[in-house]
């Protein structure tokens, strides 16, 4: 065997893990940017325009003080962005052996390339973030050297979590308390953006000076741990294995990502409503433990509902057809969401041999989409009648209309 | 030098499962770690490859001290898991060669080697094979290739037997023997003591952290009241 044979080099090991990472997202972003989700996010749009706008006319002051929701809104979604752009490492479980004795080049090399792409890739984020947030300063009183200050802070905090995370994986005493490490940053980045929204001159820039200060006191913690320190591995392989697993878990609510589709949590929480739910059917009590368990079932369902709700709530009461046509979209999207647990329930051996008549299980999986999409169109009407009253006829028809037509005409044939 | 290892302290998350532990591993003898489970050989070897964190003590290997000199001690080492890890999207051969480099070694020297113990373990002509078409105990001898092909001064087995096939056992003891005589180190934990009698040249008996006994089979035998021929029943 040649010597050419071999093509990774360790001094290129991180670009090449990166590059494959990049392709690996751009292949799931093609299948995530389809005729769908397009429409969905042209909706969302709409509906956050028309949120804000009607948020614009009203008086949004907090308990008559001089804060309103405008800054509560910012803090939150700044707050929301620093949960992005972090280390992203590609170490994976071989490492600790095959490169155990390659800690020089990793810490020196290895891990000061994830640092500098991390720190870009934050930097995009936070940017992106910052930018959509405009509008939202706008309203608030921040002049807008206040918001480029403001901004500044941004870098700065995720900066020095960013360093914060690296020095976790190069000493074994930091990684002992990930938790609490973590905690401590996080206390110390919220705190930061939330005295900078305070909207005075003095905290504002007392602020400003301790993001910039935090930010240098880890940089230059960890280039002193780089000194000595050897990556602790399990800790190494366990953030990245949790990054890999965060965009996995993303790319696969739109599409077939390997080893991914199966992911199941207890949720002990919802034993009692299983119960309720009780069924007689096995077939029917399998299918709704499985849609109630997994991480791209039911849980998806309700984060839809609030969406939803948010999005009729601030329509026009005047556009009817918005009310129908908003109402509708979610259903089908609702059963498009859930019908993909019909071929993966098939896919269990288990399912086949318990199983065997085909008919009624088609019929027992359809129904019980109708009853769920029932349910959640029962949930929208509901909170409409709260909080608006006047649409809540619209939104019930609608979603029982759409509900007869997604389930017979669509889910049945999907199923078939 | 080998292998020294100083009262030794280490735990997790504030537990101590080792304490005051000191023992030696001479260059050229393979010294066998044994115990029932829970008794610290695991997180012993996760110390002395540097993987934890140490509450008190000292490691070293051949003068280089663990904390105050990781990166040369770390390079004198090669360790083999209890459960093969390979990396999905690399070929055999692409392993063996990022072993290599990741000990400063020479392709061109030491691959003639590697083609030997391909040979030996049956992978050769299998060097363009990704993981997947391996079975377990096909993966298990990668490790044990790409461990022995590189010059280290102190070689890590962690339960060097499972899932291999008889001939593999024999020429992995074999390698063992071989390299000890070569002046390397050779650290292991092991459960089958019948079998380790035949290449150890000395046991460590670890009970709640500390080294209860150390010193020849017949002595372990002996410190148990047993006979030599029937160290499988050691803890019975």
């Amino acid at each position: 065997m040649k010597k050419a044979d071999f093509t990774i080099k360790l001094h290129e090991l991180y670009a090449s893990r990166r590059d494959k990472s990049l392709k690996e997202t751009k292949k799931y972003l093609k299948l995530l940017f389809n005729d769908h989700f397009l429409i969905f996010l042209m909706i969302a749009f709409g509906g956050a325009v028309l949120v804000y706008r009607s948020a614009m006319d009203q008086d949004l002051s907090i308990l008559n003080t001089d804060w309103t929701y405008w800054q509560l809104a910012l803090f939150l979604w700044l707050s929301v962005g620093l949960l992005f752009g972090n280390l992203q490492t590609y170490f994976k479980k071989a490492d600790t052996v095959f490169l155990a004795s390659a800690d020089g080049l990793l810490v020196h090399g290895y891990l000061k390339q994830a640092k500098r792409f991390s720190l870009l890739l934050a930097l995009i984020w936070q940017t992106a973030f910052f930018l959509i947030s405009l509008p939202i300063i706008a309203n608030t009183d921040l002049s807008w050297v206040s918001a480029f200050n403001l901004f500044l802070v941004i870098i700065f905090v995720k900066t020095a979590m960013l360093e914060g995370e690296v020095a976790r994986l190069i000493s074994a005493k930091l990684a002992e308390q990930p938790k609490l490490f973590a905690r401590i940053n996080w206390t110390i980045a919220i705190i930061t953006v939330w005295c900078f929204i305070y909207l005075n001159v003095w905290v504002e820039a007392i602020a400003l000076f301790f993001a910039f200060l935090f930010a240098f006191l880890r940089i230059y913690q960890t280039r002193y741990m780089k000194k000595s320190g050897t990556v602790v591995f399990d800790n190494a392989v366990a953030q990245a294995e949790k990054e890999e697993s965060k965009r996995y878990r993303f790319f696969s609510l739109f599409a077939e990502v390997p080893g991914q589709s199966n992911q199941s949590k207890r949720r002990r929480y919802l034993d009692g409503l299983l119960k309720f739910l009780g069924q007689k059917s096995a077939y029917k009590q399998l299918m709704i433990r499985r849609m109630a368990r997994s991480t791209s079932g039911l849980n998806l369902v309700f984060r839809q509902l609030i969406v939803g709700a948010v999005l009729l709530l601030a329509v026009d009461p005047s556009a009817h057809w918005l009310f129908a046509g908003i109402t509708a979209l979610l259903i089908y999207l609702m059963n498009r969401q859930l019908l993909p647990f019909y071929g993966k329930a098939e896919a269990v051996l288990w399912t086949d041999l318990l199983f065997s008549d085909k008919a009624t299980k088609q019929k027992d999986f359809s129904n019980i989409l109708l009853a769920l999409s029932s349910l959640f169109t029962l949930a929208l009407t509901i909170i409409l009648v709260i909080f608006k009253g006047d649409e809540a006829a619209t939104v019930l028809s609608t979603g029982f209309i759409t509900n007869l037509f997604v389930n017979r005409l669509y889910i049945q044939k999907q199923i078939k | 030098m080998g292998l020294q290892v100083n009262n030794l302290k280490a735990g997790y998350a504030g537990h101590v499962v080792i304490d005051d532990l000191s023992f030696s591993v001479p260059n050229g003898q393979i010294v066998a770690l044994v115990g029932l489970n829970g008794a610290g050989k695991s997180t012993t070897l996760k110390q002395v490859i540097g993987q934890g964190r140490l509450l008190g003590g000292s490691i070293s290997l051949d003068g280089r001290d663990l904390t105050s000199q990781p990166f040369e001690y770390k390079q004198l080492l090669a360790y083999i898991p209890e459960q093969p890890i390979l990396y999905d999207e690399l070929t055999l051969a692409e392993h063996l060669h990022l072993m290599l480099e990741a000990h400063g070694q020479d392709d061109k020297t030491h691959w003639s080697r590697v083609e030997e113990l391909l040979s030996m373990f049956r992978l050769n002509g299998k060097e363009h094979w990704l993981p997947i078409h391996f079975s377990k105990g096909m993966k298990q001898k990668v490790m044990l290739v790409a461990a022995f092909a590189v010059d280290s001064q102190l070689l890590v087995i962690d339960e060097p037997f499972l899932g291999l096939d008889v001939l593999a056992q024999k020429q992995l003891i074999a390698l063992m023997k071989e390299k000890a005589q070569n002046g390397t180190a050779v650290l292991l934990t092991t459960h089958l003591l019948d079998q380790a009698k035949q290449y150890v040249d000395s046991f460590l008996l670890l009970e709640e952290g500390r080294v209860s006994f150390a010193g020849s089979a017949e002595e372990l035998a002996q410190s148990k009241n047993k006979t030599n021929d029937s160290l499988d029943d050691l803890f019975s």
